[in-house]
C-alpha cells in the first residue's frame, strides 16, 4: 500500500481581523465590505515561504525518522529565489543530508498537488521510498483588494511512502488548460487578475468537475462513495455550489477556510486535506482536487494507521494557536507596503558572504552545534576546541542538532534602538536543557512574556532581507512554548471557562479582561445594545469587551441574554458550553439600581431590582451549578453590598436583593461541597457623591474596579479552599464579614416556661457577643445552642472547649493523648490535610512506641486523611464520630483504609 | 618569578579635553588639545618623548587604521607610533603599552594617547556592532543587538538570581546615574553638567528594557593622554610626590559565558577575575577599606551596579543595598564616577580609559577642586569592552609613590 504516511501543518500565528482592511481603507475601497468576515493568516514579519514550510515540514516528521527521506519536493508560487533551490534551504533547515532528491514545484496554485502525484507516482514505481512533500505560500498583493482579503498565509507538509499509510493513494486524474483567471510576470511582484465572474463560472465551475469526475471515471466510482470533498475556492457560493454540481451532499464539502486564516495558495487544498484528516475515522474516502490552469484530482482511503500517528500541532494546533492583529498598518509595514523611516543606523552592511554560508550551513540553517566527546558537553557553535573550561579538548566534538532541544530564557531584553521591523527587538540569552547556550532572537511574542526561567523553542525564522543584492537570510529564534508564559506561582485560568455577568462595563468589565488575560474563555455578559437593537456599525458594550480580549489574544464570546428570566440564565450557560464546552467559572455581578425611599418603593422597582439580582443569579447558577456538579469542579463569586449587609437610605430593594444572595450562598456552599464547588461573596466597596466628599482624592481615585478584581480573581482559583465566606473589597482595604452568634443562655425548662420577665432579665447575656463564634451550617448553629458551652466548661480540660479551640492546638495536644502501649509493633505514618481557615498539613509518625507530630506533609505516609477544620474539631472534641465522619464524606481517606482504625486506639480522644 | 608592574611606572603629566558633542572639532584637534595640557603638565619638550601607543576604536567612523593619524597630528619625529584597539578597553590599552615600555627599560618616556570622534556619525548612540564588517559569520546569527540591549539583559538576570524586585532594581539604577550626574554637575570638563533626580531617570524613556535614557552613558568626542616613565627618572627630573602605576590587569572572555552552562547572565566573570589578580599585583588585602575612590565602566546604570561585586567592594547579592544607603556616592566610604563617569563626563571609547586616569591623578594630586576628596590612596580604574557575555575587562590601580 502507498500513500500520505504522515502531515504537518503550520498557519502563522498573527491573524489580521478583516474588519481591519475595510476600516483602514474602506474609504477608496467601499466593496471590500463584502468579503471583510473573520481574519486572514498573516506572516510575522520574520516568516515567509521557506519558514513556513519548514515549520509544517518538522510538524510533520514527529515521531518520525527523518533521515529514511529520499526525497523533498517544495510547491509554492512566492519563492524567495528564483535561481537557488528553495526545496535545497528547507532541507538543510531539516538538516535532512544531502543524499537525497530535492525539488521546487511552482508556477501554477495546483503545484501543490502536482508535486504530491509525482511523490506517490515515485514510490509507486519502487524508486524511492518515503518523501517529503512541502507546499507554503504567501501571496503578495495590493492593498484594498478583494484578494488581499481572500489570501491567507501558511503551509503544509505530507510524507509519503510505502509502509504506515494513513491515506491509501487509489489514482489520480488531472487535466490540464492553459486558464489565465490570473498570472504573475516573471519579474512582477503583483498578480494581474481577470475578471472573477468568468473565472468562477469557466475556471472553478467547469474545470474541477471535469478533474473530479474523471477521476471517479477512472477509479469506477461514484460521488455516494466520497466521504469527504476537498477543492479550493474561495467564492464562498460557488465553492458550494460545485459540489452541488457534483452530486455531493453539503455535509460531504470541506469548508474553504475563508473565515479563519484566508486561501494559502499551493497549500490550500493541502490545509482543507488535514481538517479533513483530522476528522476522518478509518474507511472514509477523501477526494482532493487542485485547481490552476487545469486541476489535479487525487483519491485517498483512510486506514487505521491514522489513529496510530503520535501528537502533532495539525490542523487544528495551527489553526487555534493565533493571536489577532486589529492593527492594518502593522501589515502594511510587515509586507513591505508602506516605507518607514528606519534610520541611518539600518544602514549596515548586509552582504552574505556564501563561502562563509557554505562553510557554515550545518550551523546556520540547521541550528547544528558540537557535543564534546570528551566530556560530552552540547555547545553551539560547534568549535575545534570544547569550551567548557575543565576540559578544552581539541577537536573533539560530533555534530549536535539543537533545533529540538527544549531551551529556557537566561537573560533577556526588548531593545528599541536596535534596528527592527517590529520594536522592540527582543533577544537574549538561551539555554539548552541538555546543556549549551546562545544567544538568540525571540519571536511571536511580546516583551511581556518574557521572563527569566521562560521555556521556549527553537524556530528557523528570516534573519534579515539583503534587499539591495536579493538575498533571504535565515537562522533560528527562540519562541515562547504556548502556555508556558504564565508563572508557575501565577494564578492561571488556562483552559477554564467564565460566565461573566453584566460583564460590558465596570467591574465585570474587568473581570473579563483579567480572567481572559489569565487564560480562561469567557462569557462576556450583558444585556446592553444587543446585536438586534438599533444603530448601525456600533459594536455593543458586550462586544467590545470581547475585542479588547481578543486583542491581546485571548477567547471570549459576547451574549446578550437577560439573567432575569430562566430562559436568559439557560442561555447564558447554554453559550459557554456550546461555545467552549464547559463552565468553571460562574461570577454573578449583573444588577441594576431602583433606588426609592420604602414608602415611595412601588412594586414595579422592587420586583425589578430583585429580578436581576437576587433572581439573576438563582436563573444562572442553576444550570452551572448542573454543569459543574457534572464535572466535579466549580468557582462560582456572587456579589453583595454593602446595603445588603449593613443597610442603606433609599435601598430597601437592593439590600434584601443582596442579602438573599448570602443566604443562598450559605446553602449552595453545602450543596456543592461534595462536587469542589466553592461558592464565595464579594460586597466592592465603591465610592459614593456621599463618600466622595469627605474621602481623600487620592482613595477616591483608587476606588476603580481594579482594586476589586484581584479578590475575585484568586476566589474563582483552582487554589481557592475558600467557601461560604463574604469579603468587603475596594480601595486597597480587604477584609471578611462574618454572622457571628453569640454563645447565650438557657432559660426555662419543661417545668418553668420562659416568662418575656426572663428575657427582659436576662438581656445583657442574650445580646452578648462574647465568645460569639461563626457556624458551619445550621446544625452547627441548633447544636450549638442546645449545648452551650458555659455548661460544659467545667468538664473540659484544660484545652479548652471545641469552640475556640483550633486545629493547631489540637495537634499540639494529640501527643498527649497518645497511648503507647497500644502502639506496641504499630508502625504508621498519618498525614492530616485539613482545609479551610485553620487548616494545614500535620504528620503523625507512630514508630517503636512513640509518636512524632510535626508540621508540614510527610513523603511516605500510609495514611491521609482529609477534613475540613471545623469537621476535625468536631470528631477531635468527640462531637462526630470517627466513623460517621468518614461515612457521611466529612472525613476522606487516601491509602490504606484499615490503618485508620488505629487512630481511635492510638489516642483518647 | 614576574613581579608585577607595582611602582615601576611614574605618571609624569596628564591631559584631557572636554569630552562632549565638539561639532566644531574633529579628532586630530582633540589629540592635540589633550597632548598640549599633557605636555605642559610634564614639563618636558616632545622631542623627550621616545614611544608613543594610540587607541582608537571605531576606525569606520573616527580616523581610519594604523597609528599614523597620532603621529601625522602630533608631528612626532619619527619614533615608534603603535595602534591599539581593544573595544571600551582601548585607552587603558594604550596606557599598558606605554607603561610596559619603560617599565622593561625600552624607553625612558613614553606617551600614551586615546582619541574618538563619535558624533560624526548622523544618529545617538553608537554605530551597531552587527551587519557584515563585523565579521562575516557572526551577524549571520548572531542578534541585532545593540549596547544598550546587551548590558540591559544583566538587570534581567540579576533581578532573576538575587530575587530584587525590578522596580527595587530600577531605583538602585537610577541611584547610580544621579550619583554620577550630581558629581558630574561639578565637572567643567564633562559633557552632561546637569543633576537629575532618581524619579526624573526612572521616567526617561526605555531605550532597552528595562534600562531608560538616562541608565545610558553619554556618546562624545574626546581625547586623553598620559606621559609615563621610570620613578627614577621621575625623581632625576625633581618631580616629588608623583603617582605610580600600582596594578594593570586585563582579562579576556573565553568563550566561557556565550557557550559554557555555568554563568548565570548577572554579571561579569572578567572583573572578578581581572579586579583579584590587580589587587594581588598592588597588594591590596580589603578592597572595601582600601581603595579609596574608583573610575568604574558606568556605559550603562545595571554594569556600574554589578561592577561593584565583581570589583569584591560589595558583596553578591548586596549592590542595591550598598547603592541605596549611598556607600558609592561623593560623601561615601568609596565615591565612585567622581568626574561624572562614563555617564556624565561622556564615553568617547579610545579616551575613556585614560580619562578615569585623569580624574584619579587629579585627585591624587589634590587638584580636583571642588570634587576634592579628602586624603585618597588608592584610585581605581575599570573598563568593559564588549557585553556582559563576551568582553574585555582592564583595571588599573594607581596611586602616590611609597
Amino acid at each position: 500500500m502507498i500513500g500520505i504516511t504522515s502531515y504537518g501543518a503550520y498557519i502563522p500565528r498573527l491573524r489580521l481581523d478583516r474588519m481591519s482592511i475595510f476600516q483602514g481603507m474602506g474609504w477608496f475601497a467601499p466593496a471590500i465590505m463584502m468579503v471583510a468576515q473573520g481574519e486572514r493568516s498573516m506572516c510575522n514579519w520574520d516568516e515567509d515561504t521557506l519558514t513556513m514550510a519548514v515549520a509544517a515540514s518538522r510538524d510533520c516528521l514527529k515521531g518520525m525518522d527523518k533521515h529514511r527521506l529520499d526525497g523533498l519536493y517544495l510547491a509554492s508560487t512566492t519563492l524567495p529565489f528564483s535561481d537557488r533551490q528553495n526545496a535545497g534551504i528547507v532541507s538543510a533547515a531539516l538538516n535532512l543530508g544531502s543524499h537525497l532528491i530535492t525539488s521546487d514545484f511552482s508556477a501554477s496554485q495546483k503545484a501543490g498537488s502536482t508535486a504530491l502525484i509525482t511523490a506517490l507516482e515515485s514510490v509507486k514505481s519502487g524508486d524511492r521510498k518515503n518523501i517529503l512533500v512541502a507546499a507554503s505560500d504567501s501571496r503578495e498583493t495590493k492593498t484594498a483588494y478583494f484578494y488581499e482579503m481572500w489570501f491567507g498565509d501558511g503551509a503544509v507538509a505530507f510524507t509519503v511512502g510505502d509502509t504506515d499509510v494513513i491515506a491509501a493513494y487509489k489514482g489520480s486524474f488531472s487535466v490540464s488548460h492553459d486558464f489565465v483567471d490570473h498570472y504573475r510576470g516573471a519579474r512582477k511582484q503583483f498578480d494581474y487578475m481577470w475578471e472573477e465572474r468568468w473565472t468562477r463560472d469557466a475556471g472553478y465551475g467547469k474545470i474541477i468537475p471535469e478533474a473530479v469526475n474523471g477521476l471517479l471515471k477512472k477509479l469506477g466510482m461514484t460521488m455516494e462513495q466520497v466521504d469527504k470533498l476537498v477543492y479550493p475556492c474561495f467564492f464562498k457560493g460557488d465553492h458550494r455550489k460545485i459540489a452541488k454540481n457534483l452530486g455531493a451532499s453539503p455535509e460531504k464539502l470541506v469548508d474553504n477556510l475563508h473565515d479563519v486564516c484566508g486561501e494559502i495558495g499551493t497549500a490550500h487544498p493541502f490545509l482543507m486535506m488535514t481538517a479533513a484528516l483530522e476528522s476522518s475515522k478509518p474507511g472514509d474516502h477523501i477526494l482532493m482536487a487542485g485547481f490552476g490552469q487545469g486541476c489535479n484530482a487525487l483519491m485517498f482511503e483512510v486506514t487505521d494507521q491514522i489513529t496510530r500517528l503520535v501528537p502533532r500541532n495539525g490542523f487544528d494546533g495551527a489553526i487555534n494557536h493565533k493571536k489577532t492583529i486589529h492593527n492594518y498598518q502593522k501589515w502594511l509595514k510587515f509586507r513591505d507596503l508602506i516605507q518607514t523611516e528606519m534610520g541611518i543606523r539600518a544602514e549596515a552592511p548586509t552582504q552574505t558572504a556564501t563561502t562563509v554560508l557554505w562553510r557554515k550551513n550545518k550551523m546556520i540553517l540547521g541550528l547544528v552545534g558540537g557535543r564534546c566527546k570528551t566530556c560530552g558537553t552540547p555547545q553551539f557553535p560547534k568549535a575545534d576546541i570544547c569550551v567548557n573550561p575543565d576540559c578544552g579538548a581539541v577537536k573533539s566534538q560530533e555534530d549536535y542538532e539543537f533545533a529540538d532541544e527544549p531551551a529556557k530564557v537566561k537573560t533577556f531584553t526588548g531593545d528599541l534602538l536596535s534596528v527592527s521591523v517590529d520594536p522592540p527587538a527582543i533577544y537574549g540569552m538561551v539555554q539548552f536543557d541538555v546543556g549549551g547556550r546562545m544567544m538568540a532572537d525571540f519571536t511571536d511574542c511580546s516583551l511581556d512574556e518574557i521572563r527569566v526561567g521562560l521555556p521556549v523553542r527553537m524556530e528557523f525564522k528570516r534573519k534579515g532581507v539583503d534587499k539591495e543584492r536579493g538575498f533571504t537570510n535565515y537562522f533560528w529564534k527562540a519562541v515562547p512554548v504556548p502556555g508556558a508564559g504564565v508563572d508557575q506561582d501565577q494564578i492561571s485560568f488556562d483552559g477554564r471557562v467564565a460566565i461573566v455577568t453584566g460583564a460590558g462595563a465596570g467591574l465585570g468589565r474587568v473581570y473579563a479582561l483579567e480572567l481572559a488575560r489569565r487564560g480562561a474563555k469567557v462569557v462576556v455578559n450583558d444585556l446592553g445594545g444587543a446585536r438586534d437593537g438599533s444603530g448601525s456599525g456600533s459594536a455593543s458594550p458586550a462586544e467590545k469587551v470581547v475585542a479588547e480580549i481578543e486583542e491581546f489574544g485571548g477567547e471570549a464570546v459576547a451574549n446578550y441574554d437577560n439573567v432575569a428570566t430562566p430562559e436568559g440564565g439557560a442561555n447564558i450557560v447554554k453559550t459557554a458550553l456550546e461555545t467552549f464546552g464547559a463552565v468553571d467559572i460562574l461570577v454573578n455581578n449583573a444588577g441594576i439600581l431602583r433606588d426609592k425611599s420604602f414608602l415611595k418603593m412601588e412594586p414595579d422597582n422592587w420586583q425589578a431590582v430583585l429580578s436581576v439580582h437576587l433572581h439573576g443569579a438563582y436563573h444562572v447558577t442553576r444550570p452551572a451549578m448542573a454543569a459543574m456538579k457534572e464535572k466535579g469542579y466549580g468557582r462560582i463569586v456572587m456579589t453583595t453590598s454593602a446595603a445588603g449587609l449593613y443597610g442603606n437610605f433609599g435601598q430597601t430593594n437592593y439590600s434584601a436583593a443582596k442579602m438573599g444572595l448570602i443566604g443562598m450562598m450559605n446553602t449552595l456552599k453545602l450543596e456543592g461541597q461534595k462536587y469542589n464547588i466553592k461558592v464565595n461573596t464579594i460586597a466592592p466597596i465603591a465610592a459614593s457623591r456621599l463618600t466622595e466628599d469627605v474621602m481623600p482624592p487620592e482613595l477616591f481615585e483608587k476606588s476603580k474596579p481594579e482594586f476589586v478584581s484581584p479578590l475575585v480573581m484568586l476566589l474563582a482559583s483552582e487554589s481557592c479552599q475558600e467557601s461560604g465566606s463574604i469579603f468587603n473589597v475596594g480601595m486597597g482595604y480587604f477584609n471578611r464579614a462574618a454572622i457571628h452568634t453569640g454563645s447565650g443562655v438557657q432559660l426555662g425548662d419543661l417545668e418553668n416556661l420562659p416568662t418575656p420577665e426572663m428575657i427582659r432579665e436576662n438581656m445583657d447575656a442574650i445580646n452578648s457577643l462574647e465568645n460569639a463564634r461563626e457556624m458551619a451550617d445550621a446544625n452547627d448553629a441548633i447544636f450549638a445552642l442546645i449545648s452551650p458551652p458555659a455548661d460544659t466548661e467545667a468538664e473540659k480540660p484544660s484545652q479548652g472547649s471545641g469552640g475556640d479551640m483550633d486545629v493547631e492546638a489540637c495537634f499540639a495536644g494529640m501527643r498527649d493523648t497518645f497511648n503507647a502501649e497500644a502502639a506496641e509493633g504499630v508502625h504508621v505514618v498519618f498525614q492530616f490535610s485539613i482545609s479551610g481557615k485553620g487548616g494545614g498539613e500535620w504528620n503523625c509518625v507512630i514508630k517503636d512506641k512513640t509518636c512524632t507530630i510535626e508540621a508540614g506533609v510527610h513523603d511516605q505516609p500510609n495514611c491521609t486523611l482529609k477534613m475540613t477544620d471545623n469537621d476535625f474539631l468536631d470528631m477531635m472534641t468527640g462531637k462526630l464520630p470517627a466513623m460517621q465522619a468518614y461515612t457521611s464524606g466529612k472525613l476522606q481517606i487516601e491509602g490504606d483504609i484499615l490503618k485508620s482504625q488505629l487512630i481511635e486506639k492510638l489516642f483518647t480522644i | 618569578m614576574a613581579t608585577g608592574i607595582k611602582d615601576k611606572v611614574a605618571i609624569i603629566g596628564m591631559g584631557c579635553t572636554r569630552f562632549g558633542e565638539r561639532w566644531d572639532v574633529g579628532a586630530e584637534e582633540l589629540m592635540v588639545e589633550a597632548f598640549q595640557e599633557c605636555l605642559a603638565d610634564a614639563g618636558i619638550e616632545k622631542k623627550e618623548i621616545e614611544a608613543a601607543w594610540f587607541g582608537s576604536c571605531l576606525d569606520e567612523v573616527n580616523v581610519g587604521k594604523s597609528a599614523l593619524p597620532l603621529s601625522l597630528t602630533l608631528r612626532l619625529p619619527m619614533i615608534p607610533v603603535t595602534r591599539v584597539e581593544n573595544f571600551c578597553a582601548t585607552g587603558t590599552e594604550a596606557f599598558r603599552g606605554a607603561c610596559y615600555a619603560v617599565a622593561s627599560g625600552a624607553y625612558d618616556i613614553c606617551l600614551a594617547l586615546g582619541a574618538e570622534k563619535l558624533k560624526d556619525t548622523g544618529y545617538g548612540g553608537l554605530p551597531s556592532f552587527t551587519g557584515s564588517n563585523a565579521g562575516t559569520l557572526t551577524w549571520q546569527w548572531f542578534p541585532n543587538l545593540t549596547a544598550p540591549g546587551a548590558f540591559a539583559q544583566l538587570a534581567s538576570a540579576y533581578a532573576a538570581k538575587y530575587k530584587v524586585k525590578d522596580q527595587d532594581l530600577k531605583r538602585a539604577m537610577a541611584h547610580v546615574s544621579a550619583k554620577s550626574h550630581a558629581n558630574g554637575a561639578l565637572n567643567p570638563k564633562a559633557h552632561l553638567r546637569k543633576a537629575v533626580t532618581e524619579d526624573q531617570i526612572m521616567a526617561s524613556p526605555i531605550i532597552a528594557h528595562p534600562l531608560g535614557l538616562f541608565d545610558c552613558c553619554g556618546v562624545s568626542d574626546g581625547a586623553a593622554c598620559a606621559i609615563v616613565t621610570t620613578p627614577e627618572i621621575a625623581r632625576k627630573m625633581g618631580k616629588k610626590d608623583f603617582v605610580t602605576v600600582k596594578a594593570l590587569q586585563l582579562a579576556l572572555s573565553s568563550g566561557e559565558e556565550l557557550g559554557y552552562n555555568s554563568w548565570d547572565g548577572d554579571h561579569f566573570m572578567t572583573t572578578s577575575k581581572c579586579s583579584t589578580k590587580a589587587y594581588q599585583e598592588a597588594g591590596i588585602d580589603n578592597p572595601r577599606d582600601d581603595i579609596s575612590m574608583m573610575e568604574v565602566h558606568d556605559c550603562f546604570s545595571i554594569t556600574e551596579l554589578v561592577t561593584y561585586e565583581d570589583l569584591h567592594i560589595s558583596e553578591r547579592g548586596k549592590a542595591v543595598t550598598d547603592v541605596m544607603d549611598g556607600f558609592y556616592d561623593r560623601d561615601g566610604q568609596v565615591p565612585c564616577q567622581v568626574d561624572g563617569g562614563l555617564k556624565c563626563f561622556g564615553h568617547p571609547i579610545g579616551a575613556s580609559g585614560l580619562r578615569m586616569l585623569y580624574e584619579m591623578y587629579l585627585q591624587l594630586h589634590g587638584r580636583a577642586e571642588e570634587r576634592q576628596i579628602e586624603n585618597p590612596k588608592f584610585g581605581l580604574t575599570h573598563n568593559l569592552g564588549g557585553f556582559p557575555a563576551m568582553n574585555v575587562c582592564s583595571i588599573s590601580i594607581i596611586g602616590k609613590n611609597s
